[in-house]
């Protein structure tokens, strides 16, 4: 039976958060469209990162209590190439994600996402990766996390890279690696969304072409899926979505009994105040098109 | 305490004293990546003020109270540039900019690892017009 929750990551609130949002303001919006599921990024999200003071962990599960939000994903990073001489060796990668576990138990979170660092224009991981994620799986079984990497655009799932993680989930029979699926992956129209900083040729590599990515490779994927990222970027005054089809995937994960958390990632463009409405529109269609799907018979 | 929305910051805009001396300016700025980084992934920031400008390699950084050139905040380890904290970047100018309104453009350039090779680094641009009060 699936059981489909509902969250918003912070991501979303780009450029909003810390101008014209708090991280309470954030929570209030969040509370406010019934959403139960709260994702940050730890380098972005936790002041003080990585070393954030009690008073401010005190406030932390404060906001949680009062918006009844739950803690769901936190974004980490393993950055490869932090300097121009040198690649990260492996043991700095394992105290750097070791670090973010710590933190996300801390704070209350059951899932991790390392962004790994890349290697080539098809997004290939830095070899590290593996080393990093396995000296990092006895410590994730004790703080109860999942660590999933996640699929994006321009990643599709039939994909060495995906191949790879499967191949480390098969080998190392660890529970706490699994996939995160951002739904970027099945874009099948283009979006004119700006991507602050990146030039019109990466944005036209990477995060403008529609990957398309069909239902039935999300299907042979789903039972390692432990996480879906709800990337969209424009949703219009009539609830209809240009770019993610939603229906179809929010069938596929009923018709699947897959159960876990769609966490909203507004992705489109950063205009004051805009990723607060965008994000409402986003949870009204996810709702009606799930209420509607438990109608049909 | 907020942050303004854009990247330059007009609180912060000033001219930097040396005993008597006027040695330059200095202008705080928001960081404008979705997630704070540590600082050896800042590339530097070119800074352009009313047509003259200086490059990415000039300007000197002061993250989290302390002060560096962009040579070494390249090689540092421990300091970062969050995302609810603003940069401060000095700009040596003897004498310093003129009272009023100035036009103020910066490309602020950050490594981003998850992002292929050819692509580093992102630039990020903001202008708008500021006002120094001494």
């Amino acid at each position: 039976m699936s059981n489909l929750k509902y969250g918003v990551s912070l991501y979303s609130y780009t450029g909003d958060i810390n101008t014209v949002l708090t991280l309470e303001d954030a929570m209030a919006h969040i509370a406010d469209i019934g959403a139960t599921g709260i994702e940050i990024l730890g380098e972005g999200h936790v002041p003080n990162y990585p070393e954030p003071s009690a008073a401010w962990i005190d406030q932390w599960f404060g906001l949680l209590e009062k918006y009844q939000l739950e803690p769901t994903n936190y974004g980490s990073w393993i950055d490869s190439s932090m300097w121009r001489d040198r690649d990260l060796t492996a043991d700095e990668g394992a105290v750097m994600l070791a670090r973010d576990l710590r933190l996300a138990h801390r704070l209350g979170f059951t899932s991790i996402r390392p962004k790994i660092g890349v290697v080539s224009m098809d997004l290939r991981p830095h070899p590290i990766w593996e080393e990093v994620i396995e000296r990092n799986l006895d410590l994730a079984a004790e703080l109860n996390l999942i660590i999933c990497p996640e699929i994006h655009a321009p990643t599709p799932i039939k994909h060495p890279v995906v191949d790879e993680y499967i191949a480390f989930i098969e080998r190392t029979g660890s529970k706490n690696f699994r996939l995160l699926i951002d739904t970027g992956i099945f874009q099948r129209a283009i979006t004119t969304a700006k991507h602050d900083g990146l030039s019109e040729e990466a944005q036209e590599e990477g995060w403008r072409k529609p990957l398309a990515v069909p239902m039935s490779d999300l299907v042979d994927v789903l039972p390692y899926v432990s996480f879906i990222q709800a990337k969209f970027f424009d949703i219009d005054d009539d609830l209809v979505d240009g770019q993610i089809p939603w229906r179809e995937i929010l069938q596929t994960l009923k018709e699947n009994g897959w159960s876990g958390y769609l966490s909203s990632e507004y992705e489109g463009d950063r205009l004051p105040y805009r990723s607060i409405e965008q994000v409402r529109r986003q949870h009204a269609l996810l709702r009606s098109l799930e209420a509607e799907i438990a109608g049909t018979p | 305490m907020v942050l303004e929305r854009e990247l330059i910051q007009s609180r912060g805009f000033r001219n930097v004293h040396e005993g008597t001396e006027t040695v330059g300016f200095e202008i705080a700025l928001r960081m404008p990546n979705y997630r704070g980084v540590w600082a050896s992934l800042i590339d530097g920031v070119a800074v352009t003020v009313d047509g003259q400008a200086w490059s990415r390699e000039v300007p000197r950084w002061t993250l989290q109270g302390r002060t560096f050139s962009i040579q070494e905040l390249r090689q540092s380890t421990d300091v970062r540039w969050q995302l609810d904290e603003v940069a401060t970047v000095m700009v040596p100018l003897p004498g310093g900019l003129a009272v009023g309104v100035h036009d103020v453009r910066v490309d602020i350039a950050l490594h981003a690892p998850y992002i292929p090779a050819e692509f580093q680094p992102s630039i990020f641009t903001s202008q708008r017009k500021v006002t120094v009060l001494a």
